[in-house]
């Protein structure tokens, strides 16, 4: 059975909560990882190495790091693992 | 703008243009006397909370004495790199001097505590490997760890249950894994879990470098730091620290067995690429582990500041988070006050340092604040009326 995008926005709030000391519940789709939630460089890193670990999937660094808001990182990830 | 300021960074210069402008700038501020509780800064004497010179050593007459006798012998510098003729008898002196203070059979000199943490993060881990930081670490681990070309992965702020998951994650990835924490953590001055770390370590195989910046003269019965705290002198591997903090100077040290040390000397480029630490400031810093030993009352009178001053803002009801050490920030959790709030106990006679994004997270957003050994309970007072009256004027407490 394939990933779905459910699983993968319950997967994703769950280690962005963990690493920025929140409840899933409290995160907003349009929070910016930088500005609103505090990531530096190495807690963007990390996010990705609990990404690539929970999927077994290397995104594209260049892409990924892109990114600014939670959502677009949800519709990232649903664009590459749902099938 | 200058033609070298790329479009990246053009915000970055608006940012400071705006704070320059609106008066709410304090970095870099021009200070003409020697670094004591009380500071000469942009022509007024100010309380200093803004240092690191937590036991005052770099004023100390003894400490002073010494650095003016090798001055008088040695000279300015020492003229070359270590390898070269950058290595006196002061160097060799004060390398075994630090040794036997951590209980180690060797150590060598770096020319700051950057560069300590650069060459010994470079010497013991690689490609294949992987270093496991806290989230909180100083950037110089940040930047030895990339410097080395090992992996690298972050924990959780001293949760160690994440650690420990990590751990299990990745301990069949690579050849060899090292766990660094900061002793204690620069901006919110709390403490590594040393004794869990070590069995953390212990059961995966791992390494523990630590660094000892913030903790040496500070931590432990004998002023040696978080080991000594925690009476586990061999907990870490390799410890790693600085001179800025405990006796006020510059220069750096790692310290660990004798062929570790021999290989960081031959390899790390922070230790062979650069000038060494001139020999009147190595006078200085031997002095001061002297002090630990000779004057224990420095530290008494740090810990007694301590005490008394977290007791003061907890009393204003400010927020001064996990802190329990020499490092109190003021949590104000929103950049614009903080930078006001800052600039307004300037304005009054206390110099201290505003922390902003992107140093910390915006809701992070506080003043740090240094206790010393050698403020004055006048100091100390007077300072928690002018923070709880500009507290309670931006509405902070």
């Amino acid at each position: 059975m394939g990933i779905t995008a459910e699983q993968i926005r319950k997967d994703f709030l769950s280690i962005i909560a963990k690493l920025a000391g929140k409840r899933p519940e409290q995160l907003k789709d349009q929070d910016r990882f930088r500005e609103d939630l505090g990531f530096d460089s190495l807690k963007s890193m990390e996010a990705i190495s609990r990404i690539t670990e929970t999927y077994d999937f290397d995104p594209d660094l260049d892409e990924i790091m892109e990114l600014q808001t939670i959502i677009e990182v949800i519709n990232y990830l649903e664009r590459k693992l749902v099938k | 703008m200058s033609k070298l300021v790329s479009d990246a960074m053009k915000q970055q210069s608006t940012v400071l243009s705006m704070l320059r402008r609106e008066n709410i700038y304090t970095y870099s501020l021009e200070v003409s006397s020697a670094c004591a509780n009380r500071i000469v800064v942009g022509g007024k004497e100010r309380i200093n909370f803004i240092s690191n010179n937590y036991l005052g050593f770099s004023t100390h007459p003894e400490v002073l004495k010494a650095v003016r006798k090798a001055v008088d012998k040695y000279g300015l510098g020492t003229g070359g790199s270590p390898m070269m003729c950058g290595t006196t008898d002061l160097h060799y002196k004060l390398q075994d001097k630090i040794a036997q203070v951590f209980e180690r059979e060797a150590s060598v000199i770096l020319p700051s505590g950057y560069q300590a943490l650069l060459g010994s993060i470079q010497a013991t881990v690689g490609k294949g490997d992987v270093a496991l930081l806290d989230s909180l670490v100083h950037r110089s681990i940040v930047d030895g760890v990339t410097l080395s070309g090992c992996d690298k992965r972050m924990w959780l702020h001293n949760d160690t249950e994440d650690l420990a998951s990590l751990l299990g994650r990745v301990k069949n990835k690579y050849q060899r894994m090292i766990i660094i924490v900061d002793s204690v953590y620069s901006m919110d001055g709390d403490l590594a879990d040393l004794p869990e770390l070590y069995r953390l370590k212990e059961e995966h195989g791992a390494l523990l470098l630590i660094d000892e910046a913030h903790s040496l003269g500070v931590l432990g019965k004998r002023g040696y730091g978080l080991p000594d705290h925690f009476n586990m002198m061999q907990a870490p591997d390799v410890i790693a620290g600085t001179f800025s903090k405990f006796a006020g100077a510059v220069g750096g040290f790692v310290t660990g067995p004798s062929d570790f040390i021999d290989h960081l000397r031959h390899n790390s480029s922070a230790y062979i690429f650069s000038a060494s630490l001139p020999t009147m400031t190595v006078a200085g810093v031997y002095k001061s582990f002297e002090l630990l030993e000779e004057e224990p009352q420095w530290r008494e009178r740090l810990w007694n500041n301590i005490a008394y001053f977290l007791k003061g803002l907890k009393e204003l009801r400010f927020d001064t988070g996990t802190s329990r050490t020499a490092v109190v920030p003021l949590l104000i959790r929103d950049q614009e006050k903080t930078m006001t709030f800052n600039k307004m106990i300037f304005d009054e006679g206390v110099y201290a340092s505003p922390v902003v994004y992107p140093a910390v997270p915006p809701a992070e957003a506080r003043i740090r604040l240094g206790v010393m050994a050698t403020h004055t309970k006048d100091d100390l007072d007077k300072s928690l009326e002018v923070f709880g009256r500009v507290g309670k004027k931006l509405g902070i407490i």
